[in-house]
């Protein structure tokens, strides 16, 4: 996704946390809802199959009913099922910026799929009325509608589980390869089980909540439905635990850490509270659709966390390198930013770009690279000799040097300086020994220039 | 009664993986985390921000079949006076005064095993950079092993080198 790369700026440490909370909760809007347009789409193709065979009233009113406040919304799906879509490939290329074999490349095939899909399920939703007489048109537009959006969510699931594993990117040379990976197998399973089970929630939350005076007016078909969609619910919330355990269970070492490991305890626990809750609707019929809903977002929530550190613990390295170069790249964009406010100021006209940082501006830039580079380890500011000579006053002091075994005598000067941090032992301040290592790929010309301002300042 | 016995058949359920996931998660802790060490080197700083080379410390990674580790005395070279009142390099000092190596717990080597016989001097040979299996040690505040080692992650880089991948290259 090179050409998403120019349009996006390398993220700040601060920035990358953002976008993990951002992550979260695009995650969080948009999984539920795919999962319960999939898991009503699915149950109703079933309903709608067993009504057919055998006549059952009730069948074929919740299938109607569940087609209806599921499917209906076309803003619905437009906003929680293809907005979120846009969002995450930028996301992800932000953390990955300059990461040229990283799986997220696959990651924008999800979106012309899921479109694809949605629009299935559109005529799907359309065809709901007129079944009787076109029932091989309806199912077939229902399954292709599935069929296209688990495809694309199981690559999408694959590539971010990938993305776990940096060791085995060289291998992921096409599509094909990305996918055979267990633990993106066993994540995916856990979605398509955590998806039906929530389908049961979605319903007892959409029936006893959002159309609670229907309900109220029906009991028997009230219990019906409260006691099917629990059913179908309780069935995967048993499933869910069994794969979470698969899923940590074949993460790499590099990317776990005992956070994770909290969180997945935590999130049997939750599960084990929505089973309770579930079994009390089946016995009593009373819906509870509120809590059940709560502890669904809940896992959905912990779910995306783990994810995303387990991502984070294995590309620590990268992420840090990325914030450290746009820390930097941000300090030099500031400067420059001032150095044109401060000549517009003075009535200077300023042409974009054509004004660079310089003079004072540039110091508290040098400043910052003196402590980040590693400068003030072996060179103080305050006089003291450390293993390197001291900075204070050196800007335009004479000084002897030792050149090829000569000592000779010259005056600190910009092109000394410039030398000295390239090609530190070509001219060695005498009393001193030659073990500072050349600067040359650590620092760039115009850093270098931050730099020698920075020491011109300190008289 | 059922009813008890079926709420406690479900907490026993939901239980046990949650014990299962936390006998895992104490597996990690022990055997696969970054190892704390006696001194919280950072090769952040040193290679990073510092910019030293891996060989200038590790000397012995393309004369031996082990890389090494420095001695205390090349880290007084810069430390007898760098930063001597930190708490890290007085640890540092107390070494060097007591006449002791630092004892580091190992990274790589509790990966492979002792049955596997590895030689850097090969791989260094083979024009391999340390990178490809150390990852970006400049990065790192804390060492830590980035690849698995496992046999097959050798294995496919060795195929794709033509390096040999007959058993008694490695299992000698």
């Amino acid at each position: 996704m090179d050409f998403l790369s120019q349009h996006v700026i390398p993220p700040t440490g601060h920035y990358m946390m953002l976008l993990e909370f951002l992550a979260v909760v695009v995650y969080l809007v948009h999984l539920p809802y795919v999962g319960a347009v999939v898991g009503s789409t699915a149950l109703s193709m079933w309903l709608s199959f067993r009504d057919r065979e055998i006549p059952d009233s009730r069948y074929s009113r919740f299938a109607g009913d569940l087609v209806d406040a599921v499917l209906r919304n076309k803003a619905a799906m437009f906003v929680l099922g293809v907005c979120p879509l846009f969002v995450l490939p930028f996301v992800y290329v932000e953390w990955f910026h300059g990461v040229d074999a990283s799986p997220i490349r696959y990651i924008p095939l999800v979106i012309p799929g899921a479109i694809v899909g949605f629009g299935f399920i559109r005529l799907y939703y359309d065809s709901y009325v007129e079944r009787r007489h076109r029932f091989g048109y309806h199912m077939l537009a229902g399954l292709a509608g599935i069929v296209f959006l688990k495809i694309s969510y199981f690559i999408l699931v694959a590539t971010v589980a990938r993305l776990h594993d940096p060791e085995k990117w060289f291998r992921v040379k096409d599509l094909f390869v990305m996918l055979l990976n267990w633990n993106a197998i066993w994540k995916f399973a856990f979605l398509v089980h955590a998806s039906i089970a929530f389908t049961g929630v979605a319903a007892l939350y959409l029936f006893f909540v959002v159309r609670r005076r229907e309900m109220q007016r029906d009991p028997t078909y009230s219990l019906f439905v409260s006691r099917f969609s629990a059913g179908l619910a309780l069935a995967f919330t048993f499933a869910m635990p069994v794969y979470y355990l698969l899923f940590i269970f074949t993460t790499p070492d590099v990317a776990l850490d005992n956070v994770i490991y909290v969180l997945a305890a935590v999130v049997c626990a939750v599960a084990m509270l929505i089973a309770q809750l579930l079994i009390a609707v089946l016995r009593d019929g009373r819906p509870r659709a509120l809590l059940a809903m709560t502890l669904f977002v809940a896992i959905f929530a912990i779910s995306s966390t783990v994810d995303l550190r387990a991502m984070a613990n294995a590309n620590a390295e990268h992420f840090h390198l990325v914030a450290n170069k746009a820390a930097t790249a941000y300090a030099l964009r500031e400067a420059s930013l001032e150095a044109r406010m401060k000549a517009k100021r003075e009535g200077l006209t300023a042409r974009a770009g054509t004004i660079t940082a310089s003079g004072g501006a540039l110091v508290p830039v040098g400043e910052r690279l003196y402590k980040m580079k590693g400068c003030m380890a072996c060179h103080s500011i305050d006089g003291t000799r450390f293993i390197g000579p001291s900075l204070k006053g050196v800007f335009g002091q004479r000084i002897t040097v030792v050149t090829d075994g000569k000592p000779r005598q010259i005056t600190v000067d910009e092109a000394y300086l410039r030398k000295s941090i390239l090609d530190p032992n070509a001219d060695i301040v005498s009393g001193f020994k030659p073990l500072m290592p050349s600067q040359a790929g650590i620092v760039d010309d115009s850093e270098i220039s931050a730099l020698i301002e920075y020491i011109k300042s300190l008289r | 009664m059922v009813r008890r016995l079926l709420g406690t058949a479900v907490f026993g359920y939901f239980a046990l993986f949650a014990v299962l996931i936390l006998l895992l998660g104490y597996r990690w802790n022990v055997h696969r985390k970054p190892p704390t060490q006696p001194i919280a080197y950072s090769h952040e700083i040193h290679v990073g921000k510092l910019g030293l080379k891996c060989e200038s410390c590790h000397t012995s990674v393309d004369t031996s079949t082990f890389a090494g580790v420095p001695s205390v005395s090349r880290c007084m070279e810069c430390h007898k006076t760098v930063l001597a009142d930190r708490p890290e390099i007085k640890k540092l000092h107390k070494y060097w005064t007591d006449k002791k190596p630092i004892p580091w717990n190992r990274v790589y080597r509790i990966r492979i095993r002792n049955y596997v016989y590895f030689s850097h001097k090969r791989h260094i040979k083979a024009g391999i950079k340390c990178l490809q299996c150390h990852g970006e040690v400049k990065a790192m505040p804390q060492m830590r092993a980035v690849r698995s080692l496992k046999m097959g992650w050798c294995k496919s880089c060795h195929l794709a080198h033509n390096a040999p991948t007959d058993c008694l290259t490695c299992h000698r």
